[in-house]
């Protein structure tokens, strides 16, 4: 009984050694979203290279291209980002199709293009990001992510009309409620609440 | 209990044995490149090059490894090696290719569609242009090297008949691009600018693929797999239309109906000339997708129908004559493109085309029918970015018969050709600034069992960021009109020998585009009748040639919500054809050529205004009361047009248009009495506009909650 105890503890400790360095990784990565974006992405472009069925780094890699493709880069190296940015949406969907968190990542990435140039991108561009969204939402109507995006998205187009954008407030309240019920396990997509916090500021 | 113990053991002492990595990382030029991605293929272990281009980490891995260091906007680096090799390294990186960085071989084209460096016209420009009143035509003929000629509609590109344009959707040929008119009434393209999402209008020196085109291509590409459902109704002051789209897994089906009827609008607007039957059309397209794992599969179908008849004036005949026109078209194409692996692309299709025109002049009637098929496989290899070649193969069959009846006497005619083409292009970048395209095509002509071969050459060369200078020459050869092939079918090819300079500069959303050109015409057709026929002599003894220059400018940045562009060509020509005496200028061709395109948004009226002008020199004619064949001008053509697209809420969108605000009364030329009156001279009739103003409204409603009228502005 000793011998399988101590053998099962030593294959567990042999087994979390084994993982740890995703983790580790992932943890650094993730940390360094904030301060310093080009970092994280190229961490997470190393762990989605290495771990090959794994659909969560190659999202990160996305989500942290995405983040440095809202213009405040030159012209030239926003287009690499967004290309960047679209190859790893493509491994994440291969990996786990039908996912709304990558249909989101899609939606965030079209809006990136729109803002590149709006005259080309508009056009092409949003009906099918709402399509996107829509789809999205009724896949995962309690996913805090894709209520809230598709919500800003949504205010945006109504922005553009001079309409109201008031109906989608309580999209944004019903998001924010969720992030604060989400529990999320491991390195699940968890992020959202502080922008949803700050599109809420329209509605007052 | 040893052997877990042993293997413990084995772990930690592989953790601890760490090795170093590390070196600098600079570029071509040598300098240092900071945040470079460098890492061991397959564990986490990296790091990201610091401002001097230096990096350094350790890994825990032993023996052989692959180190990639990777960095946008240059091409990925990978090194198989020992892992303690792996010190003091010193790498260099080679700059990637990108639509922004990279020479574009430019000469001769102008796209509308993606983002490319060479884009003239966005997708949204093709049916906001004001003038063009939806049909991409019209709005093509706002670029410079085209030559204004109203009163056809077709496109006449750098002294070459409209006859000399090919026109292309998805790689294949159609047959018959334009809905059948008569004479002074203006036609148009026969497809929806709704269908495309891509458009390449090259005026010279175009790719190997294309061949049997004197002049110019016009390549239409159609949208790819729809990602929304959609309702759409439209409802227009001379007609109605209605289409739908439907996606399941990965098949998609759109389909579209229009009908046209210019009699209640005829009715409030007056028309120049006499309408006995008003025109009305009828059309319906349909369009299955089917997206495979690694390709996309189109069939495309369109049904067209159209008629009209008119009392046409004539100088001789004093009441005029009847003229009645009925026409039916099919065409059909099936489409397949995918990767076959990595570095193979496949591209095939085949068109089938079926035309059928009823004309009624006076006492003839004429009976045109036309079947033709187009079959086409193209394969692409990339072996780098730097390095990529394209060749493939088509096969042409046309079936064209006229059944003449004149004063109940019948007479038929017929003409069937088999030709065929192969072609091969290669594209070498020799570096993002300087890029070539070496190519030829080789086409059988079945009728007279002869080869012709047409070789390509294009290069560009990037003189700074935002400047590139690019040159192009290419022998092109096209097959007589049938009509006269039909007559006599040993007739051989005409060919043309373009010879295009280029220069681009393109900076913050402004864009100057200058392009001289020489063009040379040989084996052109000529004839000894007014009118063609059997008794005909017909050779291919004619020569001619075109020369000019073309500027483009367009500049979306000065002014806040304004867009506009300006186009001038100036255009020296003269060719030996047909039936011509000696060597002129032809009717079709005018000296200068101006357009300007404006486009406003007004943000508090949701709505885009814009205006456009356009001015052609005059055309020559022959002044029957002068000696001299084309020996006159007409007075300048000149007309402004203006659109308003009042974008309602994101599903309702009102437009409304029209064409020749000032209502100039335009002349295209002259017809002159066949016979001389008392003092000897020849009275003449002037040829002007089919009416003074053409004005359009229409309302276009989407349904289906989820679609943005953006897509339709």
């Amino acid at each position: 009984m000793k011998a399988i105890t101590t053998t099962l503890f030593l294959l567990l400790s042999i087994i979390t050694l084994a993982q740890s360095p995703y983790e580790k990784a992932m943890t650094k990565a993730l940390e360094q979203m904030h301060e310093n974006p080009q970092a994280a992405a190229q961490q997470f472009e190393r762990i989605s290279k290495a771990e090959k069925d794994n659909w969560i780094p190659a999202y990160y890699a996305a989500l942290s291209n995405i983040n440095s493709s809202w213009g405040q880069y030159p012209k030239e190296q926003t287009l690499a980002t967004m290309e960047k940015a679209q190859e790893f949406i493509d491994i994440a969907q291969s990996l786990s199709p039908k996912n709304a968190e990558i249909m989101v990542l899609q939606g965030l990435l079209n809006t990136c293009w729109i803002t590149y140039d709006g005259s080309i991108y508009g056009m092409k561009l949003s009906g099918p990001t709402t399509a996107l969204y829509e789809k999205a939402y009724a896949m995962a109507p309690d996913n805090p992510r894709v209520v809230s995006n598709r919500a800003q998205w949504l205010m945006g187009s109504a922005r553009y009309f001079n309409k109201d954008v008031s109906p989608y407030c309580s999209d944004l309240d019903k998001a924010v409620a969720l992030f604060e019920q989400e529990k999320t396990s491991g390195f699940e997509p968890q992020w959202g609440l502080e922008g949803t916090l700050k599109a809420q500021q329209d509605c007052k | 209990m040893k052997t877990l113990l042993y293997l413990l053991l084995l772990v930690v002492s592989i953790c601890t044995a760490q090795t170093t990595i590390s070196g600098t990382i600079t570029d071509q030029t040598g300098l240092p490149i900071p945040g470079v991605n460098v890492y061991l293929e397959g564990t986490y272990d990296g790091a990201m090059t610091d401002v001097d281009g230096n990096f350094k980490f350790n890994s825990e891995e032993s023996g052989i490894v692959i180190l990639v260091a990777s960095y946008i906007g240059f091409e990925p680096y990978r090194k198989e090696s020992d892992i303690a090799a792996l010190e003091n390294l010193d790498i260099k990186l080679r700059e990637s290719m990108n639509e922004l960085n990279t020479v574009v071989l430019s000469a001769g084209s102008f796209s509308a569609g993606d983002n490319s460096k060479v884009n003239a016209l966005k997708p949204l420009d093709v049916v906001t242009t004001a003038g063009a009143a939806g049909d991409f035509i019209g709005a093509l003929q706002t670029l410079p090297g085209t030559t204004a000629n109203p009163d056809d509609g077709r496109l006449f590109v750098r002294g070459g008949t409209a006859d000399e344009t090919q026109i292309f959707v998805d790689g294949n040929r159609v047959f018959s691009p334009y809905l059948p008119t008569t004479g002074n009434i203006p036609t148009r393209g026969r497809f929806s600018p709704f269908l495309f999402d891509g458009i390449t209008f090259s005026t010279g020196g175009y790719s190997a693929e294309y061949g049997d085109a004197l002049s110019s291509v016009l390549l239409l590409n159609t949208t790819d797999f729809p990602v929304e459902e959609k309702t759409e109704i439209q409802l227009m002051t001379v007609g109605v239309g209605a289409g739908h789209t439907e996606i399941w897994d990965d098949n998609s089906v759109s389909v579209n109906a229009t009908y046209i009827n210019l009699a209640p609008y005829n009715e409030v607007v007056p028309q120049n000339n006499q309408f006995i039957d008003p025109y009305q059309g009828a059309s319906g397209e349909a369009v299955y997708r089917h997206k495979t794992s690694k390709g996309l599969f189109k069939a495309y179908g369109a049904f067209s129908y159209s008629d009209f008849s008119l009392n046409q004036e004539d100088i001789n005949v004093a009441d005029g004559f009847f003229f009645g026109l009925r026409n039916r078209n099919y065409y059909g194409n099936l489409n397949y493109s995918g990767e076959l692996s990595e570095s193979w692309d496949l591209q095939t299709g085949i068109s089938l085309s079926q035309d059928h025109t009823d004309l009624d002049i006076a006492r003839t009637s004429v009976d045109n029918a036309e079947t033709a098929v187009h079959a086409k496989l193209k394969l692409s290899k990339r072996y780098s970015n730097y390095f990529k070649i394209h060749f493939g193969a088509e096969q042409f069959y046309i079936d064209s018969q006229e059944k003449v009846r004149f004063q109940d006497e019948p007479f038929k005619t017929n003409i069937t050709q088999n030709n065929t083409g192969i072609y091969a292009e290669t594209e070498v970048f020799a570096s993002k600034d300087l890029a070539f395209k070496i190519g030829g095509r080789a086409d059988y002509y079945d009728n007279t069992q002869s080869v012709e071969l047409s070789p390509r050459l294009s290069a560009a060369v990037s003189l700074s960021n935002s400047t590139q200078l690019s040159a192009a020459y290419g022998v092109f050869n096209q097959q007589v009109d049938n009509a006269i092939l039909q007559y006599d079918p040993l007739l051989e090819t005409e060919t043309a020998q373009h010879f295009i300079l280029n220069f681009l500069h393109k900076k913050n959303n402004r864009m100057l585009r200058a392009e001289a050109y020489y063009k040379q015409y040989d084996n052109l057709l000529t004839f000894d009748d007014a009118m063609p026929g059997f008794d005909t002599n017909y050779t291919n003894t004619g020569d001619g040639y075109a020369t000019g220059l073309d500027l483009f400018w367009r500049d979306e940045q000065s002014i806040k919500n304004l867009e506009y562009w300006v186009s001038y060509s100036y255009l020296d020509t003269q060719r030996l054809y047909r039936n011509f005496p000696e060597s002129a200028t032809p009717a079709f061709a005018t000296d200068h050529n101006l357009s300007i395109v404006t486009k406003y948004w007004v943000d508090n009226l949701q709505s885009q205004l814009g205006f456009t002008y356009n001015y052609a020199s005059g055309r020559p004619f022959t002044n029957a009361n002068e000696s001299g064949f084309l020996n006159d001008q007409t007075t300048s053509f000149q007309s402004l047009d203006f659109n308003w697209a009042y974008l309602i809420d994101d599903q309702k969108i009102l437009y409304l248009s029209v064409s020749n605000v000032l209502g100039r009364d335009n002349v295209f030329g002259y017809q002159y009495s066949s016979t001389p009156d008392a003092q000897g001279q020849f009275d003449r009739r002037t040829i002007g506009q089919a009416a003074d103003r053409f004005i359009f409204v229409g309302f276009f409603w989407t349904i289906g909650g989820i679609d943005n009228q953006l897509d339709n502005l």
